[in-house]
């Protein structure tokens, strides 16, 4: 199903209607016969747990049996709708649409609202950041001042003391302001006064003793130096006992004979003044010398340690700007005790010192947090509120559109009576309504669907009960075949029960122009059934009025509605009778059966009330009629096929043993093997239970057992020690008749010895066939069997037939064993015979070699002059010996063959070499004869590999008999290559050779025409040797010639022979 | 203007009202150790106190204060320092030498804040002012070094004199090395004649006066040392008696009745100390705390005592005298 594959391959939920499966249910219950239901409505839900699971939906108020691979519910449709919306309810709201209002609504204020506060909080820390960097500056400025000031303070109380010149006050005049200085100033802790020369006239101090007119001379001290100069001089800072900073400050009078007072100043105090400057809350200030070093801190613990400042950045920057660089000033850094701070720096301008400002960073950023906080919090709280709208807005437009997808599914699922409400007044409302009016006219084709449902399968059933009724017909005829009974109560009894009928008969026409009754169904009373059991024929010519005759009249079918209107009940015809009145029919139908417009019977159907057939019925029973025809008719071909398949059935299994024979006859020549397989053939096909071979031996004229089937060895043991003579009955009898006999019953016949054994070991019955061979009897087949009768004469034919048989396979082992002698025979004398020649030519060949020799040596004049006649006679001498050593040498050469002690000498050679010197060795003789030798090469012959010497001499003796058989003309030697092959071939214009003596010229000892070889000489050796020499190189050689059309004489070789080919 | 504001805050900060002495369970300890009686340490034990409420530490509130005295007894200061260290106190505040030194020999890991008139360095206290180096830190005032300032200022509000009597007690010998040392060079340059009189007790002081009495100095320059600022009445009383123009270290002495002292503040060194000792509980290390040098000194000259021994207050004294008792 679509739906289970879609919830198989991972969907969540699937729903439909189940109307394929109710189809199928219905047809079930019209085929049991039983009636229609309702249409049901049932629907099935499928919900698949683990893809809900996967995307978070719960379903555990939907589904009480889960199960792993889905679950089913099935239930009315308003149900499962109504689960639907209640599954997709709460998924509603957040579909991809509203999240995509929201979503949007929320990036446009979000950006809005983002970048504005993320601005503001940018440029009020910039802000925020410069004005605390100037107030700060403003600070270190005030400080710087209040620094000067405290200087400055203490510079003009030191002023007064260099107010008069040296010589207006008496030394104790001073003293006392000295002293007083002292009191009024703490910071200073010593006072020295100089007079205008530089000469130390006073000094008063807090810890030492007051000195007067030390005279001490200071005037190349840079105190007075500098201060007579400048009016005032500012000493560098120094550490009293390496802890408490003190600075010398040294003024000179306005006149210049006041002198210079030198005060030492305790700068300790600063920390008055340096405590008094508040910065923010935690923040702080402190001075630093020129040096660096710190000489004034709220925590003077610092001070007095003497702490070097220059290692801070602030310090670094400020003392680097001091001195002319070009340097940023530091603002973020972090103090002497590892604190971020916002620092600030101003000069205390006379002294070289500077007066750093610091305020704690977290106290100086502070405010801003608290604004960007506020910021931050004003931005959620509008970001929130843009939510909030996105929601409400989203929602007010996702809504109905939500609504009307859940109408829609609804809707869709099947609920046709849902309608969508939505009142928003827009197009959305306008689409609900049309959904509605959609669902409306849906709602009304799927009632008259319904409708159309209801009415088709209403016919459907009808239709279908016939076809069943058909198809049952079908079912019995194919699976009786050859019995028409069944078939024709099956088809009475459908007929009957589809045309409401009561009782009906089936007739089949006979020859005689008369109806048989062969079934009968209905039963309508037992008179009537004996009826027909009675006189189950009906011919029509004793009834021209039944309703049969009609059918046989007209061929067609015959309709009575009421059976007592009918001419032949008027009269009173006693079949018609009892049919209306014992059987009660009034209403009939007849059906013929026709094979081609041959009447082959009738279907009659009755009904005991007056009621007609309709076209349908009629139409149901033609084809039943029809069915029948073809059932009768596949009865009839069906027994004839029967038949004949039983007479092929045996024909194949006579053939098929009789093919064994044979087989076994051919496949080999042991004559036991062949004799068994015969009597065992025979005892089976004949259906017998035994069976025996005897051969003839003509010496002993007695029979003797070859072979035996279905004997036990008691039997066999006991046949065997019998001598069956010729005279004897039995076997003996049919050899002397030379015909088949047989014994029906062994009791009958007069008592034998041979047949009272057969007898005792339980055969009744026997049939011999005699063995006939050309020459006479050969021997016996004798078959058995327990039971006694006749054997019919196909038993007899086949027996003869396995004689024939029995034999062929004896004589022809016995030619085999001939032959095989014979053969034997000849090999030895062939070999004898090879082995004799090459002997004889060996030592024919020494002695001739001999003559020649010493016939050349004569001929040389080695033993004096020869004279003119004696040199002929030698000359004549010397040829027939080199004639004579010629055929010597074929003749071993062929024996060396024969015997198979010829080998080849394989080695690389050009067979353009071996054209040549065939050439120069046969040139001399054609140019004797006249004739033009004439070679034709190609120039690119491949080398070759083989026996070089062979192949020359193969050459030279078909260039040679060339030249010898032609008188006038020419001789062509042609060579090629393809294929791995040479082919060479040698044509002359001579005589030509009849096609007859074609193949005897390449045998030994053998020429085409013996007046012509007289005439020309020659072994006859030369072609057998050539052809033997090439079939060794696994080539071939052969002419082609005709008589008077000369002759070529062609051989192939393999270009490269690697292996001497097999003699054969 | 802001000199007096400082003063006045030290001012205010002594007018604090004791508080109980219990230490209650969980409150950070800080030892005190003093060689000498309670009777005349009222200021500047309010001073130290103040200095310690101005970090947040309040005595019996948030912390408690140990007092031990060594009623001018050096040898108890070892065993009054030991008992300190073994109440584990968070820190150890000694005033004098010889407490200090009893303090810094008990310990060496409760941090000892020392009020000592000497060179702390050569007292072996610290290795150096500005980076003490051990566990002791504190504050030095100066004494003895001002013996011939002191001296000095004698002879103003005396310019006849000519023969000076110095009392000095042998019992404290490098106090009394350094102020002779210091008198007798001061002398040699005034041209007056000095004669050096011991008392290490009462009862010598008794002594030392009789003996001065036969003597005829024309004036009396008592040593420095915390024996004689602690026996401020009874040299006062015999001062007056013998109608000898003297001059002490301390300003108890002309409270007294004494005719003038010169002398650095010990209630500004309490001061110090009680800043000190209250950044220690804060958890500062030894390291951030240099010794302090006491600079304020006061010049204080009782004018009856003055008119009583028929001396004419010079101006120039006047102008420099930072307090004058009438």
């Amino acid at each position: 199903m679509k739906r289970q594959q879609f919830i198989d391959t991972g969907g969540l939920i699937a729903l439909g209607h189940d109307l394929y499966r109710l189809a199928a249910a219905r047809v079930d219950k019209l085929i049991n016969g039983a009636r229609l239901g309702n249409l049901p409505t049932k629907f099935e839900l499928i919900v698949n747990l683990k893809a809900a699971k996967a995307i978070g939906l719960s379903i555990v108020r939907i589904i009480s049996r889960p199960s792993r691979r889905g679950d089913r519910m099935m239930d009315r449709p308003k149900f499962a709708a109504s689960r639907i919306a209640e599954l997709s309810g709460w998924r509603q709201i957040s579909g991809p649409l509203f999240r995509k209002y929201v979503a949007l609504f929320l990036a446009v204020v979000c950006v809005a609202l983002l970048s504005n506060g993320l601005l503001e909080i940018w440029l009020s820390y910039q802000e925020h950041k410069t004005s605390l960097i100037r107030i700060q500056r403003e600070q270190a400025a005030a400080a710087a001042k209040e620094i000067g000031q405290f200087i400055e303070g203490i510079k003009s109380q030191v002023g007064w003391t260099t107010q008069l010149p040296w010589s207006a006050a008496t030394i104790d005049q001073r003293r006392f302001d000295g002293l007083r200085l002292l009191r009024q100033v703490p910071a200073i802790t010593e006072l020295a006064q100089l007079d205008s020369s530089g000469k130390e006239q006073l000094k008063v101090s807090r810890l030492a003793m007051d000195v007067v007119g030390s005279q001490k001379d200071e005037s190349n001290e840079p105190k007075f130096i500098e201060a007579v100069a400048k009016k005032a001089y500012y000493g560098p800072v120094y550490f009293r006992r390496e802890s408490e900073p003190y600075m010398t400050l040294a003024l000179a009078g306005t006149r210049r004979d006041a002198g210079v007072s030198v005060a030492e100043v305790s700068l300790k105090l600063l920390w008055e003044v340096i405590t008094g400057i508040k910065v923010g809350e935690r923040g702080q200030a402190y001075a630093i010398d020129a040096e660096g070093r710190l000489i004034a801190h709220p925590d003077i613990s610092l001070v007095l340690r003497n702490t070097d400042m220059t290692r801070l950045t602030q310090v670094k920057a400020a003392r680097a700007a001091e001195t002319g660089a070009q340097v940023e000033p530091v603002q973020d850094a972090t103090d002497i005790r590892g604190r971020a701070v916002l620092t600030a720096y101003a000069p205390v301008a006379p002294l070289g010192w500077l007066v750093f400002v610091e305020l704690p960073a977290e106290e100086a950023y502070a405010p801003l947090w608290a604004a960007i906080k506020r910021t931050s919090a004003l931005l959620f709280a509008g970001l929130t509120l843009a939510f909030l709208a996105g929601v409400f807005l989203a929602r007010r437009m996702v809504g109905p559109i939500q609504a009307l997808r859940r109408g829609a599914a609804r809707i869709g699922s099947g609920d046709l009576t849902q309608r969508i409400s939505i009142k928003t007044g827009d197009e959305l409302e306008a689409l609900a309504d049309q959904f509605n009016d959609m669902a409306g006219k849906l709602e009304e084709s799927y009632a008259d669907l319904e409708q159309k449902v209801e009415d088709r399968t209403h016919e459907l059933s009808k239709a279908l009960e016939q076809q069943t009724a058909t198809s049952e017909v079908l079912r019995v005829i194919s699976s009786s075949p050859g019995e028409l009974d069944p078939v024709f109560q099956t088809m009475l009894e459908n007929a009957l029960r589809i045309c409401e009928a009561s009782f009906g008969n089936l007739f089949l026409h006979e020859a005689s122009d008369s109806f048989r009754m062969v079934a009968m169904h209905g039963e309508p009373s037992s008179t009537y059934s004996e009826w027909w059991q009675r006189e189950p024929v009906i011919a029509l010519g004793d009834n021209p009025r039944n309703p049969l005759a009609q059918i046989s009249a007209s061929r067609g079918v015959i309709q009575l509605p009421d059976l007592k209107l009918e001419q032949a009940y008027k009269d009173g015809n006693p079949r018609m009778l009892a049919l209306v009145e014992s059987a009660g029919a009034r209403t009939l139908l007849g059906v013929p059966m026709l094979k081609e417009n041959e009447l082959v019977g009738a279907i009659i159907i009755y009904r005991k009330e007056v009621r007609s057939f309709t076209d349908k019925q009629i139409a149901l029973v033609t084809n039943f009629a029809s069915q029948a025809v073809i059932a009768i008719e596949n009865v009839r071909l069906l027994s004839e096929l029967r038949a004949r398949t039983d007479e092929l059935a045996q024909s194949v299994g006579e053939l098929r043993a009789l093919g064994e024979v044979s087989q076994t006859v051919n496949s080999t020549l042991e004559l036991e093997t062949v004799l068994n397989s015969i009597v065992t053939k025979a005892v089976q096909l004949t259906s017998t239970d035994a069976g025996a071979i005897y051969a003839f031996d003509e010496a002993s004229e007695e029979f003797q057992l070859r072979a035996t089937y279905g004997m036990d060895d008691d039997l066999i043991a006991a046949i065997k020690d019998r001598h069956i003579r010729i005279s004897d009955a039995g076997v003996g009898q049919a050899a002397q008749r030379k015909e088949p006999v047989q014994v029906p019953d062994l009791r009958l016949e007069p008592p034998n010895a041979t047949l009272d054994v057969v007898l005792r070991a339980g055969f009744r019955a026997l049939l011999i066939v005699p063995l006939l061979g050309a020459e006479g009897i050969v021997g016996a087949l004798v078959v058995r069997r327990r039971q006694p009768g006749e054997f019919p004469k196909s038993t007899v034919d086949l027996l003869q037939t396995f004689s024939a048989q029995s034999v062929l396979a004896i004589q022809n082992a016995r030619l085999f064993f001939e032959l095989s002698e014979k053969g034997h025979q000849l090999e030895i004398a062939s070999q004898h015979k090879s082995q004799f020649l090459a002997n004889m030519s060996h030592e024919l060949r020494t002695p001739l070699n001999a003559i020649l020799g010493y016939t050349e040596l004569i001929l040389d004049d080695i033993y004096g002059e020869t004279p003119a006649k004696m040199r002929s006679v030698l000359d004549r001498v010397q040829h027939n010996g080199k004639h004579l050593l010629g055929l010597i040498n074929d003749v071993l050469d062929l024996s060396k063959i024969e015997a198979g002690q010829l080998t080849l000498s394989l080695n690389e050679y050009s067979i353009k070499g071996v054209v040549h010197n065939v050439f120069a060795a046969v040139e001399s003789l054609a140019t004797e004869k006249r004739l033009a030798l004439k070679v034709d090469l190609p120039p690119d012959l491949p080398a070759a590999h083989g026996d070089e010497r062979r192949l020359t001499q193969v050459l030279l003796n078909l260039v040679g008999n060339a030249i010898k058989f032609t008188d006038s003309g020419e001789v062509k030697i042609k060579a090629a290559a393809a294929n791995g092959t040479y082919t060479l071939s040698v044509r002359d214009t001579g005589p030509g050779i009849d096609p007859s003596d074609q193949a005897k010229i390449f045998q030994e000892f053998q020429q085409a025409d013996s007046s012509a070889t007289k005439k020309k000489g020659g072994t006859g050796l030369g072609l057998a040797i050539a052809k033997r020499i090439i079939e060794m190189h696994g080539g071939r050689l052969w002419v082609e010639s005709a008589i008077g059309q000369g002759a070529t004489f062609s051989f192939t070789v393999p270009i490269h022979v690697e292996q001497q080919a097999e003699q054969t | 203007m802001r000199r007096r504001e400082f003063i006045t805050l030290v001012g205010g900060a002594a007018a604090c009202p004791m508080v109980a002495r219990a230490q209650p369970a969980g409150m950070p300890l800080v030892g005190y150790l003093n060689a000498s009686t309670p009777t005349t340490y009222g200021d500047d034990l309010r001073a130290f106190r103040a200095a310690l409420k101005e970090d947040g530490h309040v005595e019996g509130e948030n912390v408690a204060i140990d007092y031990r005295w060594g009623e001018n007894e050096p040898d108890r200061l070892t065993v009054l320092a030991h008992e300190l260290v073994r109440r584990r106190v968070s820190v150890l505040v000694a005033a004098s030498a010889p407490a200090s030194l009893a303090a810094a020999k008990a310990t060496t890991t409760i941090l000892v804040v020392f009020m000592v008139p000497e060179d702390p360095v050569k007292l072996g206290l610290v290795a150096s002012l500005a980076k003490p180096g051990g566990n002791a830190t504190g504050v030095n005032f100066f004494a003895a070094e001002l013996a011939a300032k002191r001296l000095e200022l004698l002879r103003m509000l005396v310019p006849l004199a000519k023969r000076v009597a110095v009392l000095i007690n042998p019992a404290e010998p490098t106090i009394a090395a350094a102020n002779l040392r210091d008198v007798e060079a001061a002398a040699a340059s005034m041209g007056l004649q000095i004669r050096v009189f011991n008392a290490s007790s009462v009862a010598e002081i008794d002594t030392a006066f009789a003996a001065l009495a036969s003597d005829r100095p024309d004036a009396l320059f008592i040593s420095s040392g915390p024996f004689f600022a602690n026996r401020g009445v009874q040299l006062a009383h015999l001062a007056t008696r013998h109608a000898m123009p003297a001059i002490s270290a301390t300003r108890r002495y002309p409270e007294f009745g004494g005719l003038m002292s010169y002398g650095a503040s010990l209630s500004d060194a309490h001061r110090q100390a009680g800043a000190y000792a209250g950044r220690i509980l804060k958890g500062a290390k030894p390291s951030d705390l240099p010794v302090v040098q006491g600079t304020k000194f006061e010049l204080v000259i009782n004018v009856s005592t003055a008119r009583l021994l028929g001396l004419t207050l010079p101006p120039s004294l006047l102008a420099i005298a930072d307090e004058v008792i009438e």
